[in-house]
């Protein structure tokens, strides 16, 4: 992998994990790789419209993702949580103030605009994979506020629950090859960012 | 054509947006070069 960031013996860079190595082709930014790869596990519209439709859905986890990240380290990553907690605590704070009911409050429309079960209607998309993971790393890192804040998105709800019950997605998140949340990934649990 | 991902093995992170939808189908051949290989992308 690092020969790869590095740039050994290829010409179009990657900036860090993940990415996707397809044949000759090197593949970074989440988004960029599941647009790339959409049509081709079927879980995106083939025309043009469509595929701009889910991939700007997917841009918009990536802006909520980084914000999620920034709750437990808002100043930088350099930093240990300890060092930054008044500042997570502030920005925590704001974020289930303004910032995340602001998100999810646009899927739920989205979802109500869709008709459902699925961000795009009756079809399973990517980015409804993104959603119920973001779900889930929020249940994870704010059990309690989460818990509270869950009645006022029903769709979401849903839609997280429909996926969770997908053979597929069900036996893998049963298996090993999950791997669990933890405190140094995206979602971090703090008590004191729970109160 | 063959298919590898690569992202951080011990924690979720980002590579679990790419992660979950491949479990849905893969009809593809994914590997993943490193400790956890097989377990990574089964068919």
């Amino acid at each position: 992998m690092m020969t790869l960031i590095e740039g050994r013996g290829i010409a179009r860079l990657p900036f860090a994990p993940p990415f996707l190595k397809a044949g000759k082709v090197v593949i970074a930014q989440t988004a960029n790789i599941l647009l790339y790869l959409g049509t081709r596990l079927g879980l995106a519209p083939r025309d043009e419209a469509g595929r701009l439709w889910v991939h700007q859905l997917q841009l918009t986890i990536t802006d909520l993702v980084v914000l999620i990240h920034d709750t437990h380290h808002p100043i930088t990553g350099y930093l240990y949580y300890e060092e930054q907690r008044p500042a997570a605590k502030l920005a925590t704070k704001y974020f289930w103030r303004h910032r995340l009911p602001k998100f999810l409050r646009y899927f739920e429309r989205v979802l109500q605009k869709s008709g459902g079960p699925y961000l795009l209607g009756r079809k399973l998309t990517y980015v409804d994979l993104s959603l119920f993971q973001i779900v889930e790393g929020l249940r994870y890192a704010f059990p309690k506020k989460m818990k509270r804040f869950e009645r006022k998105v029903p769709r979401i709800v849903a839609l997280h629950d429909r996926v969770a019950k997908r053979p597929r997605i069900a036996a893998y998140l049963a298996s090993p090859r999950r791997i669990p949340f933890s405190q140094w990934g995206i979602y971090r649990y703090f008590k004191e960012l729970d109160a | 054509m063959r298919y590898e991902l690569y992202y951080w093995p011990t924690i979720q992170g980002r590579g679990e947006f790419v992660r979950l939808p491949w479990r849905k189908r893969a009809p593809i051949t994914s590997t993943w070069r490193g400790e956890e290989a097989s377990a990574a992308f089964p068919r």
